[in-house]
């Protein structure tokens, strides 16, 4: 089912995104033995970024061909394997930490866990390899057009298709890419794609948490990502939430892994480029990149004043901007106008007035929760319990501010939409709150103890000096 | 690394929790076994590059190709079949026309009269491939 040019294609990808994690921030997840799964998740998402947006570009330039695409993309590998072996030849010394006893049964959990999803996925995709409605009419059939370079513009046609046409482009583009390394439209590569995503997903948040505060957390939080349902459905439908949710949390990464006080530019550009990655992905991509400017502009103002705010939040966007420009380029120069954008201000008022809308749609929204995920996240954070206040720094709070922004933006989508909103609810809530769950697992966690923090201290008999003294007063 | 000693009351919750998510995944993972099995190829999307391959051998290539069909795209039925036709003659442009395009594909779900449906359109039949799928060609 998995074509091995297809997971060789995807390799290449991984490992250029590896090298370049470890060029651009060689110290992200520092001495940790989890270090280097972090640096491939996060490698995972850049590496599928970058080569997506390469791709994109040869075929608008009218290079698209098999020998032009593999080589450059060997050649870069070889100069950011070579800079990158280079940069990392000292390694630091991992810092010692009391492990939580329990953590084998954790690990254990997460990895039966991860058995079944690996399962689930691979029986779904064997039986449906043209995945779900969105993957065969949307994502996979613009990818088509992107083979080349005298069909990309039927890729944001505005001709009679019944397709959002004017979508981004960036997964079509990866899986093109892919399917110019296999030499045919194979059904194996939306599917590795998907697949190395959902890894990279739960491997990212895993190690993340893991790097910050203890894999103990880390796995935990493997857990209760996986046991929102929606996730297993989605894997294998190969929507674009995924790959737009991966681009979510590693930005959200880069922002917390940040050992900077002030901010350092390279994490901050980084972040910016996920974002710019994630504006490629999905129109809610852009909300995305607005939520986590935020986050970080109110953050950074109350703990350091609004002259630092202004300038990470110039950073992140400074990262943004490559894809960011690239992705607006095609929507003004190529692409059809968006319905949604231009029906939105149809009635707006009387949509922003309309009392039972908003009912409507809060109900929607609060039917639409994965209560059973969530119930276990809330159970998670009643046993762990909150961190102290000292311990806590603003960084903790930009996930769930990001998420609290992400939700608020999405209600207003939903409240100004010319769709009818009913069939949105059914048809877009879980997928939405599919981008939303790395980040409020996340958040939690970040703002929870560690089940280290629980250790019984170790009683100590007092010295027998004492004691004899004690004994001849 | 070392191991402390963690309450009792901590290690039992940690496993209560670790054991309610692994429930959650079987969970999902029976509900996404089950819709995988009934729930095969339900648009039959893959059976189309076969049906279609005699077409994609005689349509021109890189172009834009219209469509006629008994089947509406009001119904999701209509929509599917029309995007398992999309998909098996892409990198062909097929849109949701049969007026102005040169060539037109035609995706028929039950025999009826071809000609006169092309003719509606002013289309002529080029090749009746069976299986309901005909190639038109525009009037000159």
């Amino acid at each position: 089912m998995i074509d091995p040019i297809a997971l060789l294609s995807l390799a290449i990808a991984v490992a250029l995104g590896y090298f370049g994690v470890s060029l651009w921030v060689p110290d992200a997840g520092g001495g940790s033995r989890w270090a280097p799964l972090l640096r491939t998740s996060l490698g995972a998402a850049l590496g599928m970024g970058v080569t997506s947006c390469l791709y994109l570009l040869l075929v608008i330039a009218g290079a698209p061909a098999r020998p032009v695409v593999i080589g450059l993309e060997v050649v870069a590998l070889i100069v950011a394997g070579a800079g990158s072996l280079r940069r990392n030849a000292a390694p630091t010394t991992p810092p010692s930490i009391t492990a939580f006893s329990l953590t084998w049964v954790l690990a254990g959990a997460a990895l039966l866990m991860i058995a079944l999803f690996l399962s689930a996925f691979l029986t779904a995709s064997e039986l449906n390899p043209q995945g779900g409605w969105d993957a065969f009419a949307i994502w996979n059939l613009r990818a088509h057009y992107l083979l080349h370079t005298e069909t990309w513009r039927f890729a944001v046609t505005s001709q009679p298709m019944g397709s959002h046409m004017e979508y981004p482009l960036l997964l079509s583009s990866f899986v093109a890419r892919g399917w110019l390394y296999a030499d045919a439209p194979s059904a194996s590569v939306p599917i590795s794609i998907a697949l190395i995503v959902s890894l990279a997903f739960a491997a990212l948040l895993g190690s993340m948490l893991s790097v910050l505060r203890s894999p103990a957390v880390g796995l935990l939080a493997v857990l209760v990502l996986l046991a929102n349902p929606y996730l297993w459905r989605a894997a294998p439908d190969q929507y674009a939430d995924l790959p737009l949710a991966l681009f979510g949390l590693s930005a959200a990464a880069m922002l917390v892994l940040d050992p900077a006080p002030q901010g350092s530019p390279r994490y901050l550009t980084l972040a910016g480029m996920f974002t710019g990655f994630a504006t490629g992905t999905k129109n809610e991509g852009t909300l995305l990149l607005v939520a986590l400017a935020a986050a970080l502009l109110a953050a950074t103002w109350r703990g350091a004043g609004p002259r630092q705010a202004i300038r990470r939040v110039g950073f992140l966007l400074l990262g943004a901007l490559p894809v960011l420009g690239l992705s607006l380029w095609i929507k003004i120069f190529a692409a059809p106008p968006d319905p949604l954008v231009s029906g939105m201000g149809k009635d707006l008022l009387h949509k922003i007035g309309d009392a039972g809308r908003w009912m409507h749609i809060a109900a929607g929204f609060f039917q639409g929760l994965p209560a059973v995920a969530l119930i276990l996240l809330a159970l998670t954070a009643a046993l762990l319990r909150p961190r102290p206040a000292t311990e806590r720094s603003p960084a903790c709070f930009l996930p769930l501010a990001a998420f609290a922004i992400l939700l608020a933006g999405d209600f207003a989508v939903f409240l100004l939409t010319p769709d009818e909103t009913g069939w949105l609810l059914a048809t877009a809530l879980d997928r939405l709150y599919l981008q939303l769950w790395p980040l409020l697992i996340l958040g939690g966690f970040l703002l929870l103890r560690r089940p280290e923090d629980f250790a019984i201290p170790a009683v100590t008999a007092p010295p027998p000096k004492a004691k004899r003294a004690r004994r001849s007063s | 690394m070392t191991s402390g000693k963690y309450p009792v009351w901590l290690q039992a919750g940690v496993c209560v929790i670790a054991g309610l998510c692994l429930i959650a995944g079987i969970e999902a993972y029976r509900a996404a076994d089950a819709s995988a099995h009934a729930f095969q190829d339900p648009y039959l999307i893959n059976a189309q590059p076969d049906r279609l391959r005699e077409a994609a051998r005689l349509l021109p290539d890189k172009t834009v190709i219209g469509y006629l069909s008994d089947l509406s795209f009001e119904e999701a039925i209509g929509s599917a079949a029309y995007f398992g036709v999309a998909n098996a003659l892409a990198p062909r442009l097929v849109v949701r026309s049969a007026d102005e395009p040169q060539w037109v594909i035609g995706n028929f779900s039950h025999p009826l009269d071809f000609a006169a449906a092309g003719a509606a359109h002013h289309l002529d039949i080029v090749r009746d491939l069976g299986n309901g799928v005909v190639i038109f060609r525009r009037r000159p």
